[in-house]
């Protein structure tokens, strides 16, 4: 115990005193993260978009009562962009993101039972506010077509005398979603929400496993470079000393920066949300965010376990960092897919597959924690620790002096 | 363990890399508490018999003994009594050179407070002011580095003391501090230093007995003196280019 105690002193003091490495991995996101949200929040700001609304109609029609003409159509929409902060004009005399034409003849068709109107919605390619303009229309000309239906709906039942109800026309079937917990008992909107985030916390892993992976590398083939790695494998060191404390210490190190990095992206999350009015941390209940960062330590920790194997066979930093990418390039394809996809509901060849991944059993553990199933998150928080522990115990068993200092013999 | 009168023992010792030969049946006999220098050019097989003697490399066929154990059986024993200075030993650069005396005095002793007096007998051995050694190793000239692991590498007491070129790419002055300190740490203890080196001069001056080494194989072994008396020349340089002019 006192001499992995001994390598781990050495390597944190060795690391902390990398300042601007460790800024640069460790404090960089958690404020370039924050600062992407605000900056492009603000720059949203900065960049009305502008739609131009060109009105070639000057027909009128009649529904109900109800005087319908392109005028009212138009300003109803205006206000609905402007709301959205757009600025819409009535003519193009500069860059506009979307124009919506209004043809001849609207007002009057739209009144009609048995014309249509087409409104025309033309784009700018590769404007980015283009997409939301469209769908600020679409859900303004939804609104207005239900309102003329209903008047539709109304004077056609006046008219044949038979009393209305105007749901019952418009919208015979009507959809009512909820959702149940694991015993079928229905959950609250919030509880739903939670698993939601539950998702996004194991996605936020993504993150936390390349610090780590560069440190032990830089652990391993760093003292072989630096030409410290002779003489301290000269030493009497236990060879399970030295792995375990290179393991715990660059794991120390990864849990940093992996907590950096995951607070950084849900600052980068939480920002937004308060312009909708959410309080995304209020949602996330305290188990959770506990299995979050236990999570991420075991997150680092199975990234260390699989790539030290590798890392002290390897006779340079290449071929170390070459097989760092693949592990990472692992780790975030699973984290990735626990965003989408319910990984137990995958076949068994699918699911068998990712179950040999560690880092799935970390997804699987903040999914059981949110859905507050404790002895799933702890069958996986086992499987999650028995993995690890076996990696570092294979990376004991295949610990090679020869191999270390010369590479492949 | 019983008291063997040999530091080091080979016979027969092969070790190859591939298909390359690096020692090719090397046999020597190296007695307890001398300064035994290995002698050779680029590519003999210096530093792989050093890192062999070092538990860093195993040989291929052959025996070794350091100490009365056997390598590489008895490796983990032999690392407690041997100490290791490889050529151009790096040192932690972002640890002082007090710090890196004392990460390998508590590698070699469980105890905080014998890693603590082992440390501080390094920091003797140095000769290093005290401003020097709380300073990081980074701002080391090449010689104080070498002093630094030069220290560290004596500190320890082990028996045998292995250093692979030890002067190499070191002015005169920083050499010549490195073979006093190596001198007077010799007369005050019981150890057997190995040392490898290009400098056959300074070899001559310091060693006890020399092994000359060429393509992997012990060419000639004994004192300076004899080596020089019994081939001829004026220095091991001229012993050595003789020898090894025969071989080729």
């Amino acid at each position: 115990m006192s001499a992995i105690r001994v390598i781990v002193w050495k390597e944190i003091k060795d690391m902390l005193r990398d300042v601007r490495t460790l800024a640069a991995i460790a404090l960089l996101p958690l404020f370039m993260l924050p600062l992407m949200s605000v900056t492009s929040l603000y720059a949203q700001g900065l960049q009305p978009g502008v739609v131009a609304i060109i009105n070639y109609d000057s027909s009128t029609g009649f529904v109900w009562g109800v005087n319908i003409t392109s005028a009212d159509f138009i300003r109803g929409m205006r206000e609905e962009l402007e709301r959205n902060g757009f600025s819409v004009v009535h003519n193009i005399t500069h860059y506009v993101d979307a124009m919506v034409i209004v043809r001849e003849g609207f007002a009057c068709n739209v009144s009609s039972f048995t014309e249509r109107s087409f409104l025309e919605v033309i784009k700018s390619l590769g404007s980015s506010k283009a997409d939301a303009a469209e769908n600020i229309i679409v859900n303004y000309v939804n609104k207005y077509n239900h309102m003329l239906a209903t008047l539709k709906v109304l004077e056609l039942g006046s008219a044949a005398g038979v009393n209305v109800s105007v749901d019952s026309v418009l919208n015979p079937v009507k959809t009512r979603v909820s959702v149940v917990g694991a015993g079928g008992a229905p959950v609250s909107y919030e509880e739903a929400l939670r698993v939601y985030i539950a998702r996004f916390l194991s996605f936020s892993l993504i993150f936390v496993t390349t610090p780590s992976t560069a440190y032990i590398t830089d652990s391993v083939i760093g003292e072989k470079e630096r030409k410290t790695l002779e003489a301290l494998l000269s030493t009497p060191i236990p060879r399970h000393a030295l792995i375990v404390g290179k393991v715990v210490s660059t794991s120390l190190i990864g849990l940093l920066t992996g907590f950096t990095n995951a607070l950084g992206l849900l600052l980068f999350a939480y920002i937004p949300s308060l312009f909708y009015g959410i309080n995304l941390f209020h949602l996330i209940p305290a188990s959770v965010m506990t299995a979050h960062f236990m999570a991420i330590y075991l997150s680092v920790l199975s990234s260390l376990a699989l790539v030290t194997p590798v890392v002290i066979r390897s006779g340079s930093y290449r071929a170390a960092q070459a097989f760092s990418m693949v592990i990472i390039s692992i780790a975030s394809i699973v984290f990735f897919i626990s965003l989408y996809v319910d990984i137990e509901q995958l076949s068994d060849v699918y699911k068998a597959t990712l179950y040999v991944l560690p880092y799935t059993h970390a997804s699987l553990f903040i999914k059981y924690t949110a859905l507050n199933m404790p002895q799933n998150a702890l069958l996986h928080l086992a499987i999650l620790i028995l993995v690890i522990s076996s990696l570092v115990y294979l990376s004991i068993r295949l610990f090679s002096e020869e191999r270390i200092i010369y590479g492949r013999t | 363990m019983a008291i063997e009168k040999s530091a080091v023992t080979l016979r027969n010792v092969v070790k190859n890399f591939g298909r390359v030969r690096a020692l090719n049946g090397v046999s020597l006999e190296i007695e307890r508490g001398i300064i035994f220098g290995l002698i050779g050019p680029n590519g003999a097989g210096k530093t792989t018999l050093l890192r062999i003697l070092a538990t860093l490399l195993k040989q291929d066929d052959g025996l070794v003994e350091v100490l009365g154990f056997r390598l590489p059986q008895d490796k983990y024993h032999v690392r407690k009594h041997v100490s290791y200075l490889p050529e151009d030993a790096g040192l932690y650069s972002r640890l002082t050179g007090w710090e890196n005396l004392l990460y390998f005095a508590m590698l070699y002793y469980d105890k905080g407070s014998k890693a603590l007096e082992v440390a501080e007998l390094g920091a003797k051995i140095s000769n290093l002011s005290e401003r020097d050694l709380s300073r990081k190793t980074s701002e080391y000239s090449k010689g104080m580095s070498r002093r630094i692991a030069i220290a560290r590498t004596l500190m320890i007491g082990s028996e045998v003391v292995i250093l692979d070129e030890p002067t190499s790419g070191l002015d005169v002055f920083s050499a010549y501090s490195v073979r006093r300190i190596l001198r007077d740490y010799v007369k005050n203890h019981a150890v057997t230093v190995i040392m490898s080196s290009h400098n056959m001069i300074e070899v001559e001056e310091i060693c006890d007995e020399v092994a000359l080494i060429n393509r992997g194989l012990i060419i000639a072994q004994g004192a300076p003196r004899d080596l020089i008396s019994t081939y001829g020349g004026r220095n091991l340089e001229d012993v050595f280019i003789s020898l090894a002019g025969e071989v080729e």
